[in-house]
């Protein structure tokens, strides 16, 4: 550590759901630090309190972060920004979406890691995500750990979260000095959450509540905020210190992987609503179906409601295996999955509580900032 | 001779049948015993062991020659505390004292005892409890040490909880209490066989460092007798569902039975039910340290009958009006399942977790919970028998991938490779559709040929279609393609 110097922290994406956690996070714990958050928005008014600084940046643009780099070299970033294609840009082929996922999530962290190398920061604790490996969609992923093989992903996400991890951990950094890691976390959910709960929600008012793809088996991981945020701000000690973690991708989870489906059934039961019945339907049927509906918008040009993108997904299982980080960090879960899908759901009715207020007193909706919302 | 009913039964459930039939014609004991060089003592101490036990008789008869006699001295001696702990027409004064020295007087082969009152099941036990000294002065000291220590544990339980006021009172306080008493007529059992296993060296002494995996052994099984007997135990005014849990729902344990409070009933049953799910992967643990077949084979058949028999309580109301138990059916079944190997057993760990899973109900406010515990049984067994499907990526894929290959080249490569993937894909799909083009166009123009007359199936299945319009625009409900849709 320098001497004398304070400790200078960069949280990209701070004023996004994670960024938030992990910038609130190191404020408490380590109060003679200086954070600093790069952002597209301004953090909530609450957080300003914690930080030395805001950066307004746009990552996507290299004279953008070039210039929040200028007379600034922090001790170490922590990359959260990215964005998550959510809904039916998640299972997106068309080029122009991809242009822009891969401008935000492959060339944003090149841009940042130049940057910060270029102003001397030789730390970085990347946020990758569990679908660098995941996002094939034709695989199951039992108790996968890093050393299943990556670049079969083809989805936007995962493809363009796995391009920035190797770029990130790749040797020739190294080479140069940089100290660096990657989390992985499974689908992160939390109380502030909207992306991954209004998905969920907002599949009863759809009435689409009482239909299974496939048998209903399937797991799938998840990972409550405050556990995520534990997990950066232990991989930012670590670097800042025996730098054991430097070089390694990690995956993060509440380890308490759930099936699929009863994750959607608690959720909407918070919600009041518990389906009459429910359908099971064959992997085979709704896979001709979703290809049928693919086909017809082919010719058509728009995008299907339901694609066999969709149905792979719901089918599929996977959950990760945290050995590794649980030996190189020392993370353990600090709240359990129940608990943290009934605080996230309690949340969530606040939101929606406080938007119908919003509405009723003829205000716009609140409109959450986008950039470094995390669904997976 | 079978009933009428069992015969009815079996004759629409052939299933059930065929596993009987397999378990008594195909099983066959590991180790094999030649009864006639038992001595007298040993042979009044099988039958004493048969009138004393259902359950256990067939399998402990099975054991390793090396465990089989002091496993049997070891089960008798804590059915005699048992009897004597069970007995309410003796009084606490001598009761007490009785439980605690118990242990005393295990080589004494002068000791008897006939105070049992004449309704107590197993009065003969204590009134020929001779036999059992005579046995157990013949086995090696090593499993004296072990019986007599044991008995000693838990004939001071017992005796502590004869006394405790408000345990007979109220019946068992806190979700502690409640483990606390399972550890005493149960994990104390577990801790000894396991002690007389890795003493016989049939079982990895390892389990001995590992006491949470043998607790869980004993507080499975338990527990779940405890969950299944509620209602006899209500008709015997005898309650062990503790009170932190039950009075979430209701004043009294009593009420539980009330028909208003079926829903609540319900609940209650299903926290009791996640506590002892909680133990299942332990207990698959265990299981794996059991090196010889038939020792496996008598901690496995326990097992795999307790979750069966969680799976038959959960969500089932019945438990609360009658005393249920798993057909003879499903106890052959699980018995050929269990006698066999550790994967066998996972798979039944597996099958029952994913019933009660399927059973778990959202408006159970234990439904996450329960449904974490179940996929917490299949991610243990995941990792010591990982699936290997087609849709399962495997590691070993990736020792070869990881190192020293150009990305880029790979990258290529498999762009390439889904390139051609697609092509084959479309022009397989323009076959198939080509093909049925083909033949439904020749069947439809044979069919017009021969004189079909297409303009009338047209026109009713016009009218069909405007009847089913008609009902849906009544009552509106999504097409099948937006209800099918899902989102992630």
């Amino acid at each position: 550590m320098p001497g004398q110097k304070r400790t200078e922290i960069l949280v990209t994406g701070g004023s996004g759901f994670l960024g938030r956690g992990i910038v609130r996070r190191l404020a408490e714990k380590h109060p003679e630090w200086h954070i600093s958050v790069l952002d597209l928005h301004p953090p909530p008014p609450h957080l300003r309190k914690c930080i030395s600084q805001f950066i307004p940046a746009d990552i996507s643009s290299a004279e953008s972060v070039n210039n929040a780099f200028v007379e600034y070299s922090p001790d170490l970033v922590v990359h959260t920004a990215g964005i998550v294609p959510a809904r039916r840009d998640r299972y997106s082929t068309c080029p122009k979406q991809w242009e822009k996922v891969k401008g935000i999530n492959y060339d944003g962290t090149r841009n940042v890691l130049d940057a910060a190398m270029a102003s001397g920061c030789r730390r970085l604790v990347y946020t990758s995500s569990c679908t660098v490996l995941i996002d094939d969609l034709d695989h199951d992923y039992f108790n996968m750990d890093e050393s299943f093989p990556l670049g079969k992903a083809f989805l936007h996400y995962g493809k363009s979260k796995g391009m920035a991890e190797a770029y990130v951990l790749s040797p020739k950094h190294a080479e140069n000095g940089l100290i660096a890691c990657a989390l992985r976390p499974a689908t992160i959910i939390g109380p502030e959450d909207t992306a991954v709960m209004s998905l969920i929600h907002d599949l009863i008012g759809k009435g689409e509540t009482n239909f299974v793809v496939g048998n209903g088996d399937n797991f799938y991981d998840w990972m409550y905020i405050d556990n995520a945020v534990q997990a950066h701000v232990l991989a930012v000690e670590n670097l800042l210190t025996t730098k054991t973690a430097a070089g390694h991708a990690m995956f993060i989870s509440n380890q308490e992987p759930v099936y699929f489906w009863d994750a959607f059934l608690y959720i909407w039961a918070q919600f009041g609503h518990v389906p009459k019945y429910r359908i099971h339907i064959p992997t085979s049927i709704a896979w001709f179906v979703a290809f049928i509906l693919e086909m017809l918008t082919w010719f058509t040009g728009g995008s299907a409601t339901i694609d066999r993108g969709s149905v792979k997904d719901g089918m599929r299982t996977h959950y990760s295996n945290n050995d590794k980080a649980i030996r190189i960090l020392g993370y353990v879960p600090e709240v359990d999955l129940a608990e943290g899908m009934r605080r996230s759901c309690d949340g969530y009715k606040k939101h929606l509580a406080g938007k119908a207020a919003c509405v009723q007193n003829g205000h716009a909706p609140h409109v959450q900032n986008g950039v470094s919302r995390k669904f997976r | 001779m079978p009933s009428l009913n069992s015969i009815v039964y079996h004759l629409f459930h052939p299933s059930e049948f065929r596993a009987i039939v397999q378990w008594s014609v195909w099983h066959n004991p590991v180790h094999e015993r030649n009864e006639n060089n038992d001595s007298d003592t040993l042979k009044k101490c099988i039958v004493l062991l048969k009138l004393t036990s259902r359950s256990f008789a067939s399998v402990i008869q099975e054991l390793h020659p090396e465990l089989l006699v002091p496993v049997i001295v070891f089960y008798l001696v804590l059915r005699g505390l048992d009897t004597i702990e069970d007995d309410m027409t003796i009084d606490i004064g001598p009761k007490e004292p009785m439980l605690r020295d118990f242990y005393k007087h295990l080589d004494d082969e002068e000791w008897t005892f006939d105070g049992n009152g004449p309704n107590e099941k197993d009065r003969q036990l204590l009134v020929e409890f001779d036999n059992v000294a005579k046995e157990f002065n013949k086995i090696k000291k090593e499993y004296q040490v072990i019986i007599s220590d044991i008995a000693k544990q838990m004939g001071n339980g017992m005796a502590d909880y004869c006394l405790d006021a408000i345990h007979n009172k109220e019946g068992v306080q806190t979700v502690a209490d409640y483990e606390k008493y399972c550890h005493y007529v149960a994990g104390l059992v577990g801790e000894g066989l396991t002690r007389m296993f890795v003493e016989g060296k049939l079982a990895n002494p390892v389990l001995l460092q590992r006491p949470e995996l043998i607790e869980s052994m004993g507080q499975m099984l338990q527990q779940t007798n405890i969950i299944r007997d509620i209602r006899e135990d209500h008709d015997d005014k005898r309650y062990f569902w503790p009170k932190e849990v039950w009075s979430k729902y209701v004043k009294t344990l009593p009420e539980i039975f009330l028909p208003e409070n079926r829903e609540l009933a319900l609940q209650c049953q299903s926290e009791m039910v996640l506590i002892a799910l909680r133990r299942a992967d332990d207990c698959l643990f265990y299981m794996a340290g059991c090196r010889e077949q038939s020792v496996f084979n008598f901690v496995a058949i326990p097992q795999s009958m307790a979750i069966a028999t969680l799976e038959l309580c959960f969500q089932n109301y019945t438990m609360f009006e009658k005393n249920i138990k798993i057909t003879k059916g499903s106890a052959c079944h699980l018995m050929t399942q269990s006698t066999q190997n550790l994967q066998l057993v996972c798979e039944v760990f597996r099958e029952y977790a994913r019933k009660i899973h399927r059973k778990n109900r959202p408006q159970d406010p234990h439904f996450l919970d329960i449904s974490i515990a179940c996929a917490n049984i299949e991610k243990f067994i995941e990792s010591i028998f990982p699936t290997q499907t087609a849709r399962t990526l495997s590691k070993d894929k990736a020792v070869a991938a990881a190192d020293g290959v150009d990305q880029d080249a790979v990258a290529a490569k498999r762009n390439r490779e889904d390139e051609e993937t697609r092509w084959d894909m479309i022009y397989i799909m323009m076959a198939v559709i080509t093909t049925l083009a083909v033949i439904s166009g020749s069947m439809i123009g044979v069919a017009w040929f021969f004189g079909a007359r297409f303009d009338l199936a047209f026109a009713s299945i016009k009218d069909a279609v405007k009847e089913v319009g008609g009902k849906i625009g009544a009552a509106p409900s999504p097409s099948p393609s937006e209800a099918v849709h899902i989102e992630l």
